[in-house]
């Protein structure tokens, strides 16, 4: 009686293996769920970034999570607000990592928060994914278990300063963020400037994350004294709208150029008339042309979802990352270890999500370089590319 | 050029002073001569000056009609170059969309507030002279070699012909964005309102009657007069909102 009892036991297990019922194996991945985590600005000066990003990945996950998951797991994401502030990213990580046993972090927002952040993975090994920056530090991090979809802010300087010498516009100014963030910049535009043969920039002028208003109009005053053709400014949005309203008034004529980082709809909602003409780089394809698949999935699910997500920027980065984690966690098989997620990460090599292509490999850690600029026109935050 | 900078208030005081010269002058012929013409000759007399105005109203209606189909000529243009540039690689096809969009930007914001005077702004000159510069450069062809499409097939001739169409609508909008409300015809209408006023004073003897008809001919018969003036500054009357038409234009993501 007992080895007959054993028998239908062995019996199930065997079923429940055999039809893919989910069982407990690595960190974070439960019976009917994985957990995964997000720290990021949802409120503050990058506030927006985080929110859209969210949205759009939410769109996405919510999706695959009616369709049965991965596996018969669900995504689950716990978020925290660190505010763009790096000291409660490292609070929130540590949270997530040690506290709440997450399987890989996803979407961190910002290059200081990130890097606070930084000790707490490595010493964890715990996969990122999709981190919302384009510093150089987090792309020199290619034995570690980063991993970055979207192009390096050198990589949108570059593509800045080609535009800016195709059309003759050849002395440029810079306005930065002195940080990991706006340091990052300086070294891209240096670097951009000199691989087209180009003067450094006629002035170098560093703000602090949240900068005064009479700290603005003093650097912006050097920057028209100085006259130059294109004036590049690598902040937060706050403080680049500040420098873009300054200009204006300043009558500065000079082409105005921010990058991705900045919240391209919440720039061109604050700025209105002034914003127009502003141009941003982007790292998403445009989300309003949908001749690219991509687009075309995430307009029709943002419609099927009937959801209040707006199309944008950040929620299209958020919803290509979903896409990224979950295929990477779908090809890490019905029993996902933190290894073999990475080892399915490093082995999308020129794969296409809808027309964007994505390339990692162990030795890179750097999904895309894919670039492109808008500019702001009109004063109701419409873009064109 | 009449400047009919002409608030409706301006309007009421003309014809009061009118009407009151038109009852002057019926007293002063009564009481020269007594005047037995018959009433019934008010009939034909509001026919003139009804047919009068409806002339030069039609007229102007046909103006704002024509402005209208020029401007939205000129923003369907704006939009037409802005969708055929996709045809361009991405660097080129960003700038020539700037400099499109630039164009209608100042449009909306320069050129609504000169033309209210009838005349084409500095600004929009300009920007309308980068397009153009643009469009004659080797960065407006597309990549050579590459497999045609719809948007490519025949893309300098579209091109030719847009920039063509943008220029005509934009010269027909500023040639007819001048106030057309000549010094001719106010003295028309003033003429036929005089006299139709002082034919009601000389008919009607009654003092009562002769304050009501004046008073009712001071509440209608300027109402024309209005109109043409409205009618004949589209732009300065808010008929023809040139800003909220280019504005909606910039809102678009393209």
């Amino acid at each position: 009686m007992k080895k007959g009892k054993q028998i239908i036991l062995n019996l199930l297990a065997t079923i429940a293996l055999a039809t893919g019922t989910p069982s407990r194996s690595e960190v974070g991945i439960l019976p009917r769920s994985i957990l995964l985590g997000q720290s990021a600005a949802f409120s503050g000066p990058s506030g927006e970034l985080g929110r859209e990003f969210r949205k759009g990945a939410h769109e996405y996950i919510q999706q695959v999570n009616a369709q049965g998951g991965i596996y018969g797991r669900e995504i689950v994401v716990i978020y925290r607000d660190d505010q763009y502030e790096p000291a409660r990213t490292l609070t929130n990580t540590k949270q997530l990592v040690e506290q709440e046993g997450v399987f890989a972090l996803f979407g961190y927002v910002g290059t200081p928060t990130f890097q606070a952040a930084l000790p707490i993975i490595e010493a964890n090994q715990v996969p990122v994914i999709a981190t919302v920056s384009g510093a150089q530090a987090l792309r020199k991090l290619n034995k570690s278990s980063v991993f970055n979809i979207r192009a390096s802010y050198h990589d949108e300087l570059s593509a800045i300063v080609k535009y800016l010498k195709h059309y003759g516009k050849k002395d440029i100014a810079l306005i930065y963020q002195n940080d990991s963030f706006g340091k990052d910049g300086k070294l891209g535009l240096e670097k951009a400037l000199k691989g087209e043969g180009l003067r450094p920039p006629v002035v170098n002028l560093p703000i602090p994350r949240k900068a005064a208003l009479h700290v603005i109009q003093k650097v912006t005053q050097s920057t028209v004294a100085a006259k130059p053709d294109a004036v590049i400014t690598i902040s937060a949005y706050n403080n680049v709208a500040n420098v873009v309203e300054a200009l204006r008034q300043k009558k500065s004529d000079a082409q105005i150029f921010t990058i991705s980082f900045v919240g391209s709809q919440a720039l061109a909602r604050q700025l209105g008339k002034n914003g127009h003409g502003v141009g941003i780089s982007q790292v998403v394809p445009f989300p309003w042309d949908a001749r690219m698949p991509l687009v075309k999935e995430y307009q029709n699910l943002i419609t099927k979802n009937r959801s209040n997500t707006q199309y944008g920027f950040s929620s299209l980065e958020g919803f290509l990352a979903a896409k990224v984690l979950v295929e990477a966690l779908k090809d890490s098989g019905p029993e996902p270890t933190r290894k073999k997620f990475v080892a399915a990460l490093e082995r999308m090599q020129g794969k296409s999500f809808g027309g964007y292509r994505i390339s990692f490999s162990p030795e890179n850690h750097n999904g895309s370089k894919y670039v492109e600029l808008t500019f702001i026109t009109g004063g109701k935050g419409a873009f064109i590319h | 050029m009449f400047q009919p900078n002409l608030t409706a208030g301006s309007v009421y005081l003309l014809a009061f002073l009118l009407t009151l010269g038109a009852a002057g002058l019926a007293h002063l012929l009564k009481r020269i001569q007594p005047i037995n013409i018959p009433s019934g000759i008010m009939s034909p007399m509001g026919s003139i000056y009804a047919l009068t105005a409806a002339f030069l109203l039609s007229n102007a209606f046909l103006n704002v009609s024509n402005l209208k189909t020029s401007i939205t000529q000129e923003v369907v243009t704006i939009n037409k170059l802005g969708g055929l540039v996709s045809a361009l690689p991405d660097l080129q096809r960003v700038e020539a969309r700037r400099l499109i969009y630039d164009y209608g930007y100042s449009i909306a914001n320069d050129e609504s507030i000169t033309i209210q005077q009838g005349m084409a702004s500095e600004k929009s000159l300009l920007a309308l002279q980068r397009v153009k510069d643009f469009f004659e450069s080797p960065d407006a062809n597309p990549p050579q070699g590459k497999e045609e499409s719809v948007l490519t097939s025949n893309y300098s001739k579209k091109v030719t012909d847009l920039l063509y169409d943008l220029i005509d609508a934009r010269e027909r909008r500023i040639a007819q964005a001048k106030p057309g409300f000549t010094q001719a015809l106010a003295l028309a209408l003033g003429l036929m309102y005089f006299a139709l006023g002082t034919t009601i004073f000389v008919v009607t003897t009654k003092p009562w009657d002769l304050f009501v008809a004046g008073l009712l001919l001071m509440i209608a018969a300027p109402v024309p007069c209005q109109l043409l003036i409205l009618f004949s500054n589209p732009f300065s009357s808010g008929i023809i909102n040139i800003k909220d038409i280019f504005d909606a234009l910039l809102e678009r993501s393209l």
